[in-house]
């Protein structure tokens, strides 16, 4: 059998050309590095986006001949690498350490889920590599005193602010009731509203949480009945989501209003009329009026992706906004410049106005209430970018 | 009396729960006891029947009990292939080295399935919008949706008890269980009938799937976590033996259930593995011994 | 037929340690962080080996020891206790439990006992999300961030060389010997006066050394975890993937696997001359080359004939185990 021996001297081919150097000494191109969770469990929200970000690279590259550069007077193509964390910690700490140390990028952009962005941000803080957070959002992220990190994303814990908000503006609601899945990011939104939510004044009526696998919710719809909220506001990805909403609806459970933290367009598809006037939030919507649309349309278009099926897709771009208005502006590509100028970024991106704040580095955006009525989903708030009245309660 | 109706709300919905898992371990624990093989990719056929069901929902708007005469017969053919092209190749070797290859090949497909799926159909969930309007019976609130599911799990396990009990290869394949060496001896065609075996428990999981498909949602990385829950099933029940999925299916839903309920939602998964342990130190074999 | 060409001396292999506590030196520190992981993989999988090959036990759920192991050091060194205290305590907690539940599991025969061993990995992953007050929960603990893979790199280059020589000498012992008679056949070996209940829980408890030191360092590297990182089904079979891909019952069989898993991930993700298709699909064609090993060469791709040649003409001939020649007997040999 000779495939044997076939195999070992592939694998010292391989060995080889991995280990020694890679060329390109020079600068000739910005270099943007960062890993996906292109496969494993986050791969639901994000799995696609390397699609995206090509395109994007594309789009720069070609449409508008790179990125201007101060310190060397002219625009220099990007570059952007994308690896595959599979949804695995040790294996995206691996990557970004190959990111900054071989690939030599000049910046990152961050991962998806907290257990992977925490020791991740810290080989960036090492290194002094700047690193955009895209879609983490753990409010413990930014307040370890990192340097080199700033986060587009609200924070978990003012999730739905617009929607409690726009609840406390039109004066209806009186009692809320909350459930949560029992993941990290979920429950920092249930434990972020709550007290907020009193302080607006709704009074809570029930709360608890569940574990992610739950398939009967018998238990908490009985709890749900008695407690007969004005508004039941559910913290959960769609699996449990959906879940939930079905027995409730066998259940007879019919409050004012639903609200689901995470209802894109699976939630919806797989509920059909059920999802009627459930209010949720998302990042961007069409309709939504700022930043470059006609870009943004155009690389999404090429990269075959629908922003309404992949809600993070908007966050996941604005990173790259972020550093097309910083780069020009800085200095030159060093990562002190750099940091600085991504820092001091204050413009218009299509998730709207984007700032980070100075010593903590998340950002300002808030998510946005949306409604789902009659098969297409609006913005009910904030009032001044709404595409449609706010419909409650729930006819 | 409010505490009654939620007892039967709760033993109403542990029964459906249990139903649920029953079908899909019994497939399962049939493969494990005529095969000796841990098909750690059954899960994978589960979501797959739910996939299945999912595409034709979305492109006709049929009724998913309707699809489930399509489903069937594809996956009793699935099976079949599934057997002859992966597990044939294995099914000659001493127990210790089926064990080893059973799990390494059975973990390599579950692999490629998950992967191929997602990268084919997207990795987001998917469910499927068909409702039906649930009734109120003595205080209780009951859902059609999920009564019709689980009388036809009745209708399948009695149909899976006959069949077993009254047909020839229903016979042949308890004789199998019980004395392999004799069956042979006898002439039974034991290959032949091992991939029947296979043909039916991948369609059993198959049917599990699209009825789990009307209840949840599925995504191409369910398999895994639920083929666990069926492997529990199957050990807590007994292998091979079609009352032990049944009532290890109803002891973990009834666990799950009551769990969440008295102890909090957080309980209700972690009681019912501990109960699996308990069971397993108790009795190693399972609860009841092959049909 | 071990005596063919020269056998490499264990000079050699000094040489070849040295070289490996010198690497962090002179390279770039991905590679440092790269063979940090093979190393670990190294560790967990060899120690898989001693229960699944050697003893003839598979132990599906032996992440488990990993897991238990990390969520102490993280307990206790949150609470202030010192690096070292917290991983001996760690190691310690696991190895009680492992003693614990040896007894009861090693009762259950073949398949139960791999797949109540993989129930244990789930039920810990309840247990860490459910006990909030003491494991944080799903939030999991976070530790004081810090930087290091350097201790990190060193920590488990021991661990792992302690779990090889370990498995190395194991065949070559008298313990070793009675493990094998009891894989081979449980009964004649009672028989011969094995205290067959005693070396079962002595091959457990000891394989579940090597994996508890690994969780404990591991916690301490990354400085976060949650139960899905360490109790995570998906993770909980890559370690008995890559044994089972490269050997069991070999030596060699786990270093290989783990280490041909980790460069072909490399390699798939980082040249970019491969089409985008064939790296999305890197897991399908691992599942495929999978259930292939399993149907072809079930004993692993080290017992390849060509690759056993390989490595007696390189002088490797000894670590291919003398357990080979009655593995090949017993698994039927290669295809």
């Amino acid at each position: 059998m000779k495939k044997g021996g076939l195999v070992l001297v592939l694998a010292g081919v391989l060995f080889l050309s991995m280990v020694l150097p890679s060329g390109a000494q020079e600068k000739k191109e910005i270099v943007i590095g960062m890993t996906l969770c292109l496969t494993g469990i986050f791969a639901v929200d994000v799995g696609t986006f390397d699609r995206m970000v090509k395109a994007w690279e594309n789009y720069v590259n070609t449409k508008e001949g790179g990125i201007y550069v101060k310190a060397f007077n002219k625009k220099l193509p990007v570059r952007t690498i994308v690896y595959d964390d599979k949804s695995d910690q040790a294996t995206a700490v691996k990557f970004y350490e190959r990111l900054v140390t071989i690939d030599k990028c000049d910046v990152l952009i961050g991962p998806k889920s907290s257990p992977i962005t925490f020791p991740v941000t810290a080989v960036a803080e090492k290194y002094h590599i700047p690193m955009i957070l895209a879609t983490a959002n753990t409010p413990q992220i930014f307040e370890r005193g990192f340097k080199w990190i700033v986060g587009v994303n609200s924070l978990s814990t003012a999730w739905s602010d617009s929607y409690f908000e726009m609840l406390k503006d039109e004066k209806q609601v009186k009692t809320i009731a909350y459930v949560a899945e029992d993941t990290p990011h979920t429950r920092e939104v249930y434990e972020g509203a709550i007290p907020a939510n009193e302080k607006r004044g709704f009074q809570t009526v029930f709360k608890e949480i569940a574990p992610a696998g739950t398939t009967d919710f018998t238990s908490i719809l009985v709890k749900l009945k008695a407690a007969n909220a004005d508004v039941v506001y559910v913290s959960a990805f769609t699996p449990f989501a959906v879940t939930l909403k079905k027995q409730a609806k066998e259940f007879g459970l019919k409050p004012k209003e639903w609200h689901f933290t995470h209802a894109d367009k699976s939630f919806s598809d797989a509920l059909g009329k059920d999802a009627n006037y459930v209010t949720t939030e998302y990042n961007w919507l069409t309709g939504m009026p700022y930043g470059n649309l006609k870009k943004f349309h155009e690389i999404l278009n090429q990269a075959k992706i629908d922003p309404d099926e992949y809600m993070d897709v908007s966050l996941h771009y604005v990173p790259f906004e972020v550093l097309e208005v910083a780069i020009p502006k800085a200095d030159s590509l060093k990562a002190d410049d750099l940091m600085k100028a991504i820092k001091a970024v204050n413009f218009e991106s299509i998730i709207g106005p984007m700032y980070f704040e100075p010593t903590k580095g998340h950002s300002s955006f808030k998510q946005l209430a949306v409604q789902y009525i009659d098969g297409k989903y609006y913005i009910v708030g904030p009032k001044k970018i709404a595409t449609h009245k706010h419909v409650y309660p729930t006819p | 009396m409010g505490q009654v109706l939620i007892l039967l709300q709760l033993v109403l919905a542990a029964v459906l729960q249990g139903g649920t898992y029953a079908l899909a371990a019994f497939g399962l624990s049939l493969i494990f006891c005529i095969a000796d093989v841990l098909n750690i990719s059954h899960g994978e056929f589960l979501m797959l029947g739910g996939l299945v069901t999912y595409l034709i929902f979305a492109a006709t708007g049929w009724n998913p009990f309707l699809i489930l005469p399509i489903v069937i017969p594809l996956f009793i053919l699935v099976g079949f292939a599934y057997q002859k092209a992966f597990i044939r190749p294995i099914l000659s070797r001493p127990p210790r080295q089926l064990l080893f290859s059973s799990i390494v090949v059975t973990v390599g497909i579950a692999t490629a399935i998950e992967d191929t799926a997602s990268f084919i159909w997207g990795p987001t969930v998917k469910g499927v919008s068909y409702s039906m309007p649930s009734f109120i019976a003595y205080g209780v609130v009951v859902s059609s949706l999920r009564l019709t599911i689980l009388l036809s799990i009745i209708a399948l396990t009695v149909f899976l008890h006959f069949y077993l009990k009254k047909t020839f290869v229903g016979k042949a394949i308890r004789a199998i269980l019980q004395n392999r060496e004799g069956a042979l001896v006898i002439g039974i065609n034991v290959p032949r009938i091992v991939t029947f075996v296979f043909g039916i428990a991948v369609c059993l999981a198959a049917m599990a799937g699209v009825f789990y498909v009307m209840q949840f949602t599925i995504g191409p990385f369910i398999g895994l976590p639920l083929t666990i829950r069926y492997i529990a099933v199957v050990m807590l029940g007994g292998s091979g033996s079609l009352i032990g999925s049944l009532v290890g299916g109803l002891i973990l839903g009834v666990a799950e259930t009551f769990a969440g309920f008295y102890l909090g939602a957080n309980w209700s998964l972690t009681v019912a593995f501990f109960i699996l342990v308990l069971v397993l130190l108790l009795k190693p074999e399972g609860l009841f011994k092959h049909v | 037929m071990f005596r063919k060409g020269a056998t490499l001396s264990n000079g050699f292999w000094l040489l070849v340690l040295i070289a490996l506590l010198l690497v962090p030196r002179f390279v770039d520190p991905y590679w440092v962080v790269f063979m940090l992981l093979l190393f670990m993989y190294v560790g967990i999988g060899s120690s898989f080996n001693i229960t699944a090959g050697y003893l003839g036990y598979v132990n599906l759920g032996h992440y488990v020891f990993f897991g238990i192991s990390a969520y102490g050091f993280a307990i206790l060194y949150s609470k202030g206790v010192s690096f070292g205290a917290s991983l001996l305590l760690a190691v310690l907690v696991t190895l009680v439990f492992a003693l614990l539940i040896s007894y009861p599991f090693l009762r259950l025969k073949g398949g139960y006992f791999a797949l109540a061993n993989f129930g244990l990995i789930k039920l810990f992953g309840l247990l860490a999300g459910t006990l909030r007050d003491f494991t944080g929960g799903t939030q999991g603990i976070s530790l004081a961030p810090g930087y290091r893979p350097y201790q990190t790199y060193y920590l488990f280059l021991g661990v792992a060389l302690l779990t090889i020589i370990v498995c190395y000498y194991i065949p070559k012992s008298k313990f070793g010997l009675a493990l094998f008679s009891i894989r081979e056949d449980e009964e004649v070996a009672e028989g011969f006066g094995i205290h067959v209940a005693g070396y079962k829980m002595a091959a457990y408890v000891l394989s579940a050394i090597f994996p508890a030191l690994l969780g404990a360092g591991y916690a301490w590297y990354s400085a976060y975890i949650v139960p899905d990182v360490v109790f995570g089904t998906d993770k909980a079979l890559l370690p008995v993937t890559m044994v089972m891909l490269g050997g069991t019952g070999t030596f060699l069989g786990p270093i290989f696997g783990a280490a041909f898993m980790l460069i072909v991930e490399e390699f798939l993700w980082t040249s970019d001359w491969l089409p985008i298709w064939i790296k999305s699909l890197h897991l399908t064609m691992l599942g495929l080359v999978l259930a292939a090993v399993g149907i072809f060469s079930p004993a692993g791709l080290v017992t390849l004939r060509p690759m056993t040649a390989f490595f007696r003409k390189v002088g490797m001939g000894r670590f291919l185990g003398a357990t080979h020649r009655s593995l090949e007997a017993s698994l039927g040999g290669p295809s």
